[in-house]
């Protein structure tokens, strides 16, 4: 079932959440990128049916996300890290459950289930308020997917998981997706849904500036100029070669520290360790010293690029 | 467990209306205020009065006096079995002894069952599910509801139940049906009123002293000020500031008696207040859960 967004546009008062978006969710895992702010939230509010669009359409399937029908085939995690605290993990799935109107025998079923598979059904009988929070992250992951629903919306489901745990989360939503569904899982993190994710979202500012198979988004940004900091002991000699590279901008030397503007940072890095052999040039560190999310959003929502 | 081995498989029988749904939610309320030592101190003071009451009618129907004089030994105790023309029955009043126990112990809910939900933001894990804003409000101002009829309503249709077991015949069930319907109107009129007042202030308000404090105030001190003003100016329409004995004369709108057409106006004049006041309540609580999601 596809999660479609078809020119929705958010407005909260005089702010604007999202922009025009259109975009089409089809089954498997799409990851949905943006740094705070983005507007991330917002899409997954609309997508899981609290929030109605100001313009444009939400559909799950072909109903309207904030439809009780559409509702039946939804299941949602927030980012939010609030439950009821005094209730253990187990009544608290067993009542969402209940909310989506289960009768309680096929509810409490259904939560042992959900427990089960997410590796929390020995541990469920234990508080909330005792919980660690990767434990809280699998009860709400639980408690989202309880009723087996086609269209999955994870509000940054990794955030706080030793990875350890991440790895397991990771293969329990590649079963998922394997089983036909669709998976919309916020991060600010890039590497964190790279390794999970079949395509990606990009919002920036309200607007999705890049979208498409992790391949392709991958592409877009192997041809964003990046600033790397060198710091070798022969920065000038360094300097001399990588002035000859066609891919290379600018080269600076701050306080014996190379700072060089790359147009191809794919091709650039691999040419610098190429370079530092061949030369038998010492090499301290290298760092990309703007390749934070929002540089790349930067990148990308600016027009022309 | 591997997913496809959990059983899971598209569910063979028919969904409950998110309606029904909405009682997951009082029976979770209901679990909060039950877990907490300080509610059961509370709730202690609600059963011990409870007992006490159910203690007396006991005894006094044990003993098997004449009729007329065991509703006089009750009457010693504050309760009366029997209609009192233009006075509220002893399961009213009763019931309006057991309202202190339910004012204190409300005060303290409103955070736990609804302001940590604003506070916390909890409100996405309700609204994401099969129920929208009108279910979940429906479901928190039936909790407020239930508690408040656990400790006013079901406690006093048990005494008139145990009333005329003990008085060994079913004459008293007959004569007096009109009592049980008293009970069950005041009881309403207390359960929807304290409910939308107190889930309205705590969706605004979201903490437990401020809550406290406005709740206190409009149960404690507004009685306060309405037997000073009544004493000091003489007009009885002073009452209506009062919101027991506006809740208490709407109940008795259903079948009690006043004892002057002027205490039948101030009744309709409560009535009037009282759906007034939770009219308004109730839009503010809907704008409030509406807003929800709105940033500031």
């Amino acid at each position: 079932m596809d999660l479609v967004l078809d020119h929705a546009t958010k407005f909260y008062g005089p702010v604007i959440g999202i922009n025009n978006v259109s975009c089409r969710v089809a089954p498997g895992i799409t990851g949905l990128l943006g740094a705070n702010g983005a507007g991330k939230s917002t899409l997954i509010k609309l997508a899981s049916g609290q929030l109605r669009p100001d313009q444009g359409r939400v559909l799950i399937g072909r109903r309207r996300a904030w439809s009780t029908a559409a509702k039946r085939h939804l299941g949602y995690s927030p980012d939010l890290d609030s439950f009821y605290e005094d209730m253990t993990g187990r009544e608290f799935v067993y009542t969402m459950a209940c909310l989506y109107g289960y009768p309680r025998s096929e509810a409490r079923r259904r939560a042992e289930e959900a427990l089960a598979e997410v590796g929390m059904r020995e541990r469920a009988s234990r508080r909330l308020a005792g919980c660690s929070h990767g434990m809280r992250q699998r009860i709400k992951l639980a408690q989202a997917f309880v009723h087996d629903p086609d269209v999955l919306l994870l509000d940054e489901p990794l955030s706080g998981i030793d990875p350890g745990g991440r790895r397991e989360i990771n293969e329990l939503l590649r079963r998922f997706a394997a089983r036909g569904k669709t998976i919309l899982l916020s991060s600010h993190i890039l590497v964190e849904v790279e390794n999970l994710a079949d395509s990606i979202l990009m919002i920036a500012r309200g607007r999705i500036v890049a979208s498409g198979t992790l391949a392709e988004v991958r592409g877009l940004l192997e041809d964003r100029p990046l600033t790397v900091e060198i710091e070798t002991g022969q920065a000038r000699r360094l300097a001399s070669l990588l002035a000859e590279v066609s891919d290379v901008r600018s080269v600076r030397i701050v306080d014996e520290t190379l700072r060089v503007e790359t147009r191809n940072p794919g091709r650039f890095f691999p040419l610098v360790g190429q370079l530092v052999l061949e030369h038998n040039l010492p090499l301290r560190r290298m760092q990309a010293v703007d390749a934070g999310i929002d540089a790349v959003f930067n990148y990308l929502e600016r027009p022309g690029r | 467990m591997p997913i496809d081995n959990a059983h899971y498989h598209g569910w063979q029988g028919s969904l409950r209306s998110p309606w029904l749904a909405t009682l997951a939610l009082v029976r979770v309320a209901l679990l909060q205020v039950l877990r907490r030592k300080l509610y059961w101190i509370v709730l202690a003071l609600g059963l011990a009065q409870f007992f006490l009451y159910w203690s007396i009618i006991y005894a006094v129907t044990q003993l098997d006096p004449p009729p007329a004089a065991r509703e006089r030994m009750l009457e010693a105790f504050g309760f009366s079995a029997q209609p009192q023309p233009g006075r509220p029955s002893g399961y009213i009043l009763f019931m309006e002894r057991q309202s202190v126990v339910v004012m204190i112990l409300l005060a303290f809910s409103g955070s736990v069952l609804v302001g940590s939900d604003f506070r916390l933001g909890s409100l996405p894990f309700y609204l994401s599910r099969r129920i929208d804003r009108r279910h979940y409000i429906a479901g928190k101002l039936l909790a407020i509801g239930a508690v408040v009829s656990l400790l006013t309503t079901v406690p006093a249709l048990m005494l008139f139940i145990e009333y005329g077991m003990f008085t060994s015949s079913t004459d008293y069930w007959i004569d007096n049906w009109r009592l049980p319907v008293e009970v069950i109107a005041y009881g309403a009129v207390l359960a929807a009123t304290l409910s939308v007042l107190l889930v309205t202030l705590s969706a605004y308000l979201q903490r437990l002293a401020p809550i406290a404090i406005t709740w206190s105030s409009l149960f404690v001190l507004l009685p306060l000020l309405r037997s000073a003003l009544v004493r000091e100016t003489h007009n009885r329409y002073w009452n209506l500031i009062d919101p027991w004995r506006d809740m208490s004369l709407v109940g008795r709108l259903a079948f009690g008696d006043f004892d002057s057409p002027f205490e039948r106006r101030l009744a309709l004049w409560a009535l009037a207040i009282l759906s007034a006041i939770s009219a308004a309540m109730l839009v503010a609580l809907v704008r409030r859960v509406r807003s929800v999601d709105v940033v500031e």
